[in-house]
C-alpha cells in the first residue's frame, strides 16, 4: 500500500493543476517500481475479466471449463447466433437488446430534456450566490434509495397498465436521473457568461431561444457527461426492471441476463456470448465518450 | 427591464415537468411506502391498516430484520472500505502523472461500465470450484482447485463484497481524481521545498484537502451498497441460506415473491431511516470539515462534492 503511495507522490510535484502533473524527479526508486507493479496488477485485474468475457464467448463448453482464461480452444462463432436467436424454449436475445435500447432512449430523452430545461430556468431565476431551494430538494431526492421507492412505483406502473413496457421503465429511470443532470448542468450553466445571453437577447432571441441556440451547444461537454452516465446507469439497472418487466419478451438485457444462467446452463459459451452482446454496445459508447466523463466530471464538473 | 424580469419569472414553468416527475416518482412513493408499512397488503385487495404490527413482527421473534440489517452493514462496510482505499490510491497515482495515466484511467473505470448483471454472472463463473478462474489460478500455484466460496455461507458475503469493490472502485477513483487535481500546485511546491517526504505530502496535504470529497464518496458508496440488489441477485440471490440476503434482496423477496407488501415496506422504511441517519451524520462531517478557512481549496471542494453527489445517482 505504501508502495503505491510512493508511486503517487514523487510526481505530485506538478507542473499545472489542470493537466497531468509530470514528474520532475526522474530518479525512480525501487519503491516507485514496486508501486507501479501493483498498479499494473490492478490494471490486469480490471481489464482481464472484461476481455475474457469476449474470449470465452467464442469457446465451447469444455474449453470454458478447462481454460477459464479463454486463451485456448477452438472458435465457436455459432455461439453468437445461438444467443441472438435464443435457445429452444428460451427468449431470443434481440428482444432484450431492442428493449434495452428503447428504455435507454426514453430515459435519455426525459433526463436530458427535463434536466437541462430545469437547471437553465433555475440559473436564470436565482440571484447570484444563492442556492435555489429546488436544487436542495433535488439533492434530498438523490438520497432516497430505490428500495424505498420500488413498491409504490410498481403500484403506479400497474395502475397505469404499464408493466412490461421497457419504455415506461425508461421514463421512470429518466425522471430518477433528472436530479443528477440538474446538478451537473446547473454548475455548468452558472458559469455561462451573461454577456453572451444578453447579446443573444439583443439579437432578438427569446430566453428559450438563447437556451437552445447558445447555451446548449456551448455546454456540450457537461451534457455529454450526463448522457454517458445516464446511459451506463439505465443500461445496467435491473432492480425496477426485474419487478416490472415480467413477460420474457419485455425484458431488458440487464433483467434478461439475471435469468440467463439457468437457461443456457448446458452451453457455457453461449452464456458468455450473451454477456458479450450485453456489454459491447455500452462499452463502445464508453470508449468513444470516455473523455467527457473524466473532463466533464473529474475536471469540468468538479471544478468549473 | 420589467419585461425581462417577467419573462424570466415565466421560466419557472420550465421547472414544472421535472418537479412533477420527482413528486410522482420520489415524494409520493416515499410517503406511500411509509403508509404501506402500517398496513397488511397482498398487492391485490385494499391495504388494511394494522398500525405498527409489521414493525413488531419483523423485529420480534421469528423476524430477521436485525440479522438482515447487520448483514447489510457488514457488506456495506467491507465494500466501502475496499473501494475507498483502492480508489484513493489509484486517484493519487493518476494525479501524480504516472506514465500511461490516460490509459490507466480509461481501464480502471471499465468495470463500472460493464452492466452489473454481466459482472455478477461472470464472477459467479469465475468463483466456481474446479472450473472457475479463481480456482484455476489457485491450482496453478498449488493451493487447490475445489474452493466453493459462493456455496460457503461464511465466505459468500465477502466474495460479493470483493466483486462490488471490483465494480465500483473506478467510480470513486474518478471523483477523487477531480478533487486531487483541484489541490493548488503551490502547496505541494512549498511542501517539497520544506523537505516534506512523499508519504508526508500525501497524508498531510492531499488527504486533508480532499477529505470532504472522500467523505462524500464514502457516503455515496454506503448508499449504493445498501441498495446493491442487482449484484447480489445476479450472484447468489441472497444465498446460500440467507448469508448474502441484504436489505433490498429481503424486501424484494417479501414483496414480490411472498406477496407480503406491508412487511416488505416496513423493512424498506427501516433501511431508509438508517440510511438517512448515516447521511445526516456524514453531511454534518462534510460541512464542518469544509468550513476550515482554506478558502481556495474549500471552494474546490464544495464543487467537487456537488458533482460527486450528482454522479452518485448513476449507480442508484
Amino acid at each position: 500500500m505504501s508502495a503505491t503511495l510512493s508511486t503517487a507522490e514523487p510526481a505530485a510535484v506538478p507542473v499545472t493543476a489542470t493537466k497531468t502533473r509530470h514528474s520532475r524527479n526522474h530518479r525512480r526508486s525501487v519503491w516507485w517500481w514496486l508501486g507501479f507493479l501493483l498498479l499494473v496488477v490492478w490494471t490486469i485485474g480490471t481489464i482481464f475479466p472484461v476481455l475474457s468475457i469476449f474470449l470465452l464467448s467464442v469457446r465451447g463448453t469444455q474449453d470454458v471449463y478447462n481454460h477459464p482464461l479463454g486463451l485456448s480452444g477452438a472458435l465457436h462463432w455459432g455461439n453468437y447466433s445461438e444467443a441472438w436467436n435464443g435457445a429452444p424454449g428460451g427468449t431470443a436475445f434481440y428482444h432484450y437488446l431492442i428493449n434495452s435500447v428503447v428504455s435507454v432512449v426514453a430515459a435519455l430523452l426525459i433526463a436530458i430534456v427535463l434536466g437541462t430545461v430545469t437547471s437553465y430556468a433555475l440559473v436564470r431565476n436565482t440571484s447570484p450566490g444563492k442556492t435555489p431551494l429546488l436544487l436542495r430538494v433535488f439533492v434530498i431526492a438523490l438520497v432516497f434509495p430505490l428500495v424505498v421507492l420500488v413498491i409504490p412505483i410498481f403500484g403506479l406502473l400497474d395502475q397505469a397498465a404499464l408493466l412490461n413496457s421497457p419504455a415506461a421503465i425508461g421514463v421512470v429511470y429518466g425522471v430518477l436521473a433528472c436530479p443528477t443532470v440538474v446538478l451537473i448542468t446547473y454548475s455548468a450553466f452558472l458559469e455561462f457568461p451573461e454577456e453572451l445571453i444578453d447579446a443573444g437577447n439583443l439579437d432578438g432571441l427569446s430566453e428559450w431561444g438563447v437556451f437552445v441556440r447558445l447555451v446548449l451547444p456551448l455546454n456540450r461537454g457537461p451534457i455529454a457527461a450526463c448522457l454517458v452516465l445516464t446511459m451506463i446507469f439505465v443500461w445496467g439497472e435491473a432492480q425496477l426492471g426485474i419487478i416490472a418487466l415480467q413477460q420474457a419478451q419485455s425484458k431488458t438485457l440487464a433483467v434478461g441476463l439475471l435469468g440467463l444462467q439457468g437457461q443456457y446452463f448446458t452451453n457455457q459459451g453461449v452464456l458468455f456470448s450473451g454477456l458479450a452482446l450485453a456489454t459491447l454496445p455500452i462499452l463502445v459508447v464508453y470508449l468513444i465518450m470516455q473523455k467527457f466523463i473524466v473532463r466533464g466530471l473529474a475536471l469540468g464538473g468538479a471544478l468549473r | 427591464m420589467l419585461r425581462t424580469h417577467l419573462r424570466r419569472r415565466l421560466m419557472v414553468i420550465g421547472t414544472l415537468p421535472a418537479v412533477a416527475g420527482i413528486v410522482l416518482l420520489v415524494a409520493y412513493p416515499v410517503v406511500r411506502t411509509v403508509y404501506l408499512s402500517l398496513t397488511s397488503w397482498d398487492g391485490a385487495s385494499a391495504p388494511k391498516f394494522i398500525g405498527t404490527t409489521n414493525f413488531r413482527d419483523i423485529t420480534g421473534q421469528g423476524g430477521d430484520l436485525w440479522a438482515t440489517v447487520l448483514r447489510t452493514v457488514r457488506f456495506s462496510l467491507v465494500a466501502t472500505i475496499g473501494v475507498m482505499v483502492i480508489g484513493t490510491l489509484l486517484a493519487a497515482a493518476l494525479s501524480a502523472g504516472i506514465p500511461g495515466a490516460r490509459f490507466f484511467r480509461v481501464v480502471w473505470f471499465l468495470p463500472m461500465v460493464v452492466p452489473v448483471s454481466v459482472s455478477g454472472v461472470y464472477w459467479v463463473n469465475a468463483f466456481q470450484p474446479t472450473t472457475g478462474l479463481s480456482n484455476y489460478l489457485l491450482g496453478k500455484v498449488g493451493l487447490g482447485t475445489t474452493h466453493a466460496w459462493l456455496a460457503d455461507p461464511h465466505a459468500a458475503l465477502y466474495v460479493t463484497s470483493f466483486v462490488w469493490v471490483w465494480i465500483s472502485t473506478g467510480f470513486a477513483m474518478i471523483i477523487m481524481l477531480g478533487a486531487m487535481n483541484g489541490v493548488p500546485v503551490e502547496i505541494y511546491e512549498a511542501a517539497e521545498m520544506d523537505g516534506c517526504s512523499v508519504l508526508r505530502r500525501f497524508f498531510s496535504i492531499t488527504l486533508p484537502l480532499v477529505r470532504p470529497t472522500l467523505a462524500t464518496v464514502a457516503l455515496l458508496e454506503i448508499i449504493f451498497t445498501f441498495n446493491g440488489f442487482t449484484l447480489i441477485w445476479a450472484m447468489t440471490q441472497g444465498g446460500p441460506g440467507t448469508s448474502t440476503q441484504i436489505l433490498p434482496v429481503e424486501v424484494y423477496r417479501q414483496a414480490f415473491i411472498n406477496g407480503n407488501y406491508g412487511a416488505a415496506s416496513a423493512q424498506a422504511v427501516v433501511g431508509g431511516v438508517l440510511l438517512l441517519l448515516v447521511s445526516v451524520v456524514m453531511t454534518r462531517f462534510i460541512r464542518s470539515s469544509s468550513g476550515s478557512g482554506r478558502a481556495r481549496a474549500g471552494l474546490i471542494r464544495g464543487r467537487a462534492n456537488r458533482s460527486a453527489l450528482a454522479v452518485g445517482q448513476g449507480a442508484k
